[in-house]
């Protein structure tokens, strides 16, 4: 059987803040490629970051074990991390495993950019 | 009982995608609701990646993947022939912890707990199997 379309991962740049998006499925396979993806944030440049997670339709333990290490990287260079977009299932997973409380969490990029100027 | 599917497949990573697969289209067949169907694919994933990392230290082996259809429940048994290990016997992370204190993993096992309705384990000869268990009727499961 043909592996379907996994994950996407793209990133830009806006008003100073690293915007990282991911689409499609983040699991034991993907999960990977986000972490070798994240693992050229220095914190340097862009000191804050946005995981824009719009179109995200699947998230594992494994998705939000890498999510963790990007957070915790980010904080001990004392950057901001705002989560975006999350919808369905992904929102659910984001609520039972108490991530709501670890990080920031917004609706739109607007909301998210405004909180960390 | 009745049998809608089954599957052997190596344990390794790279079968992920074809067992998680597999499970979601029989399921989606018996007509689970998309939400139901995209928590169990999340158990199952949980469940063939404990085994493909840590069933068989020794790297070779297979994983085998049976849905079924009894009373009223989608069954999905998901058969290892390695070490043995009770996934009801572990216990939940504390998933009220900040940033800083949380660590990374341990939430495998809890989100199987937590996204079907019944988990089992039960070992038969050399088979480990476990037995994770969604109500196909309208009685949604809060979480």
């Amino acid at each position: 059987m043909a592996r379907e379309v996994t994950m996407e991962m793209m990133t830009r740049k806006e008003a100073g803040i690293l915007i990282v998006g991911v689409k499609g499925k983040m699991d034991a396979v993907t999960a990977p490629e986000f972490d070798k993806g994240f693992s050229a944030w220095t914190g340097q440049e862009e000191k804050s970051v946005i995981f824009d997670l719009t179109g995200l339709e699947y998230i594992s333990s494994a998705g939000l074990r890498s999510m963790l290490a990007a957070g915790k990287k980010v904080k001990a260079a004392d950057g901001r991390l705002c989560i975006i977009g999350l919808e369905g299932p992904v929102k659910e997973v984001f609520k039972l495993s108490g991530f709501y409380s670890i990080f920031d969490i917004c609706e739109t990029e607007t909301e998210a950019i405004q909180k960390m100027r | 009982m009745k049998l809608l599917s089954e599957i052997r497949l190596p344990a390794r990573l790279e079968n992920l995608q074809e067992a998680v697969s597999t499970v979601a289209a029989t399921a989606r067949e018996k007509g689970l609701n998309s939400e139901k169907v995209s928590f169990l694919e999340l158990a199952v994933e949980e469940a063939v990646v404990n085994i493909c990392t840590y069933s068989y230290p020794a790297g070779v082996g297979d994983f085998d993947i049976r849905c079924l259809e009894e009373d009223g429940m989608f069954v999905t048994e998901i058969i290892n022939y390695g070490l043995p290990f009770d996934i009801t016997a572990t216990p939940d992370p504390d998933v009220t912890k900040g940033l800083e204190e949380r660590r990374l993993g341990g939430l495998g096992i809890f989100f199987i707990r937590k996204f079907v309705d019944e988990v089992a384990y039960r070992r038969e000869g050399s088979a480990n199997i476990l037995r994770l268990s969604v109500r196909t009727g309208h009685a949604e499961k809060t979480i």
